[in-house]
């Protein structure tokens, strides 16, 4: 069966117009962006008294991504569809290789919706904290993947998904359900089932769009529902809801003080109740409570950004296991130019319970020296985002 | 001429005389000041002229004419399909066309309804100085939400126009400008050719992509500002603005990154208006309204160029009468069919009906003459003789891409 697929799937891909059918061509708007980071760490573990040090180039979370999108025709004129394509360097112990390709998808989008097919990031949170590196904070702030045992975080902040986002009142409130493929592997990290539907998700929230980011107190609200069916499990629901709250303290554009608060709970499968924590994955499929909190501070004097602070606090409980884990990061960065930073990122990380035995630690301290170019760079930029200001507020036009 | 001013001298031109100039062609042109058919003497009228210093609004001045402009956001329909948020007075594009007497005092509520700030210059009219509209420089701009009123004399007479003179290439490119005409009893041109329909032609320019990309800037940056400004935050640096010259090198001495620079502003948008739409009164060809016109006829285009490129107007099947520059008369009508008009000036030519038919009027630098860089489209209207329909029913056909 899905043999059959793929062929069909090849089939269609090659049915695009001959050149002689083609209407005359329509250059696309192209995107370059990414990110070079670069960081030296020095990170601390202590164990049964024992300690390990290491120092480490770290050069992981660098991507590059390049997006092509159009208009489309006629009636549908105020639409839009393109694709993405980005790759990314994974953690060394990941087993990704050296690269990860985190982003090939087509989307497509209109005033008020936004479907999205193919491979992304999942979303999985409601709120994205300021630390350093996407997966920073992987264990409290995002619902896991329930199928990996690998060592690679990347399967749990990407996959394949089918994503229909809805938009109204000037895109200030959203709707999502989306249908995801998780990467499933064995405990080496081999991939197992690379189909088939592994999540379902929900998600409402009200929210600023970024261009007027300082107009309101709230900048996001949101709750959200995951659902995984754990086939390894007896086809078992694996639930989870997550809330989040993130809030202007201030509204000084050149001083901004912000809050992030958000909770979640997986009340676990039944089958993993009693159960000892032996594997990664076990992690996500036994019930926990997990909370963040990240208060930052953004300093733009003459509305140029150029300090940035922030201090975060998660924490994950695990009462069946009796188990729990608690993160603090805290990060300075210093914008030394337009999209250039020099930074400092201090970890300090506890686990208790089981949790040492499968994670090998009891403590860690992580110290990361931080050098950041990042960029985006539009040619033919023929036409208007929908979250424009122009767009949202003064009639869609894109 | 001695002792008569240029308005007496140039009532005395009578038609007759003026068509026997204009059959004697060129030789005709280098001897009509002797011929007596046209003695428009510029510099013994300018040295006659009375030129009064432009007078200060007082309270014991009753204004003779009042107009409300806001200026507002507007999506605004150049061509079917072709949307552009622009800011604009009264919603309208151009904005609406102000005709007053010479000598009569105006009063111009000025409300901004935008997030912008705004100030309007009356491009051409001799204000006193503190109504010029150039902000910073005469005036503090007109603050979101705020009323300023203009008050001057129209003065002098002609063709002349007003725009908005913050941000001055993002904000006139959009469509904050429109005409004023100041007529005169005494309008040499009106006794002349006894026109008997007065047209006025704003030409535009407009990048679609510099607009929408600069607007959004702007209002992003702008919202910002004004909660700055509420509450007392917003300093000179951050809206670059500074007192003088020393305030300024200090400022930069001391850190502040002028936004000019390269690291700070690579975008290169600000410096590259590249227009790709191209329309005369808002509209696009084959939107453009037409130049109506009867058969012994004589019509008067007041040409305004509020874009930001030369054009090369050129009628079809007419010669016509070039009569007047910046909204002043010129010493001497000039006979030609093609006329370049440069940005901020305003040109003035009387049209003759005598060869029926349709004739188009549109700019002969033809990359303008495009829509989006498909030709034809843009900056070209029709001369249409009215009784032409009647006559033969032949209406010309609308082509879109040649």
């Amino acid at each position: 069966m899905k043999g059959r697929m793929l062929m069909m799937l090849t089939m269609l891909g090659g049915l695009g117009l001959p050149a002689g059918m083609q209407a005359q061509e329509v250059r696309p708007r192209i995107t370059l962006g990414g990110r070079g980071l670069v960081s030296l760490n020095t990170e601390l573990a202590r164990w049964r008294g024992n300690q390990e040090t290491e120092l480490v180039n770290d050069f992981s979370d660098t991507d590059l991504l390049l997006r092509l999108d159009r208009k489309l025709y006629g009636v549908n004129r105020g639409q839009v569809m393109g694709t993405v394509l980005g790759f990314t360097f994974p953690d060394a112990d990941s087993r990704l290789g050296q690269i990860y390709f985190d982003q090939a998808h087509v989307f497509w989008w209109s005033q008020g919706w936004e479907f999205l097919l193919g491979r992304t990031r999942l979303e999985n949170f409601v709120l994205e904290f300021p630390t350093l590196r996407d997966d920073d904070l992987v264990d409290y702030a995002y619902v896991l993947n329930a199928f990996t045992d690998a060592p690679a975080t990347e399967y749990h902040l990407y996959g394949n998904v089918a994503r229909m986002t809805f938009f109204q009142r000037q895109a200030r409130w959203m709707e999502r359900i989306q249908l995801s493929n998780l990467a499933v592997t064995d405990s080496a990290g081999n991939l197992m089932d690379r189909f088939g539907v592994q999540m379902a998700s929900v998600e409402i929230a009200y929210r600023l769009p970024e261009p007027v980011r300082f107009t309101g107190r709230i900048r996001k609200a949101g709750i959200r529902y995951d659902v995984q069916r754990v086939d390894d499990a007896g086809d078992a629901l694996l639930h989870a809801i997550t809330a989040g709250l993130d809030l202007n303290l201030t509204l000084d554009p050149l001083a901004n003080w912000e809050l992030r608060l958000q909770g979640s709970y997986t009340p676990g499968l039944d089958a993993y109740r009693s159960a000892t924590l032996q594997q990664r994955r076990d992690l996500s499929r036994v019930r926990s409570f997990a909370g963040v909190v990240s208060l930052s501070f953004l300093r733009s004097p003459y509305q140029v950004p150029r300090l940035f602070f922030a201090l975060t606090g998660a924490y994950r409980v695990y009462p069946d296991q009796n188990a729990s884990r608690a993160k603090a990061v805290a990060g300075l960065f210093y914008q030394v130019g337009a999209g250039m930073d020099v930074g400092l990122q201090y970890e300090y990380e506890q686990v208790s319970g089981g949790l040492q035995g499968l994670l090998g630690f009891e403590q860690s301290h992580s110290l990361k020296l931080l050098l950041a170019f990042e960029y985006e760079t539009m040619f033919n930029d023929y036409f208007m985002d929908r979250e424009t200001i122009l767009n949202l507020e003064h009639g869609y036009a894109p | 001429m001695a002792g008569k001013t240029h308005r007496e001298e140039t009532a005395r031109v009578s038609r007759r005389g003026f068509l026997q100039s204009a059959a004697l062609g060129a030789a005709g042109m280098l001897l009509a000041g002797k011929l007596g058919a046209y003695e428009w003497k510029t510099f013994e009228w300018r040295e006659k002229e009375e030129i009064p210093i432009p007078p200060k609004e007082d309270d014991a001045i009753t204004y003779d004419r009042e107009f409300n402009i806001e200026v507002v956001t507007t999506l605004h329909e150049l061509l079917p399909g072709v949307r552009l948020h622009m800011l604009t007075f009264n919603g309208q594009v151009p904005g609406p066309e102000i005709r007053v007497k010479e000598g009569e005092w105006v009063k111009v509520n000025f409300t901004n309804k935008t997030e912008l700030l705004h100030t309007i210059h009356w491009h051409g009219v001799d204000v006193y100085y503190e109504h010029d509209g150039v902000p910073y420089v005469t005036q503090k701009p007109v603050m979101p939400g705020q009323t300023f009123v203009y008050k001057f004399r129209a003065y002098p007479a002609g063709t002349r126009w007003y725009h908005c003179h913050f941000a001055t290439p993002f904000h006139m490119a959009h469509a904050m400008h429109g005409a004023i005409i100041i007529e005169s009893d005494d309008d040499p041109i009106k006794k002349t050719f006894q026109y008997s329909r007065d047209y006025t032609l704003v030409l535009e320019t407009f990048d679609s992509f510099f607009l929408r990309d600069e607007f959004n800037r702007m209002l992003e940056r702008m919202k910002q500002r004004i909660w700055l400004m509420k509450h007392g935050k917003l300093d000179g640096r951050t809206l670059a603005v500074f007192k003088n010259v020393q305030e300024f090198l200090k400022a930069v001495e001391e850190g502040w990154i002028p936004p000019y620079l390269p690291e700070r502003n690579q975008s290169r948008e600000g410096a590259d208006l590249n227009p790709n739409f191209f329309a005369i009164n808002g509209k696009s060809y084959p939107m453009t309204d037409p130049l109506l016109i009867r058969q012994g006829e004589t019509i008067r285009v007041r040409l305004i160029n509020a874009g930001e490129l030369i054009h090369s107007l050129h009628l079809h099947g007419h010669q016509f009468w070039w009569v007047a520059v910046d909204g002043n008369p010129l010493p001497q009508p000039i006979k030609m069919n093609t006329l370049d008009i440069a940005p901020g000036q305003t040109k003035d030519i009387v049209i003759e009906g005598y060869n029926p038919g349709y004739w188009t009027f549109h700019d002969h630098i033809t990359t303008r003459v495009t829509n989006n860089g498909i030709y034809p489209g843009g900056m070209l209207t029709l001369l249409v003789y009215e009784e032409m329909a009647e006559r033969d029913g032949f209406k010309p056909m609308v082509s879109l891409d040649q």
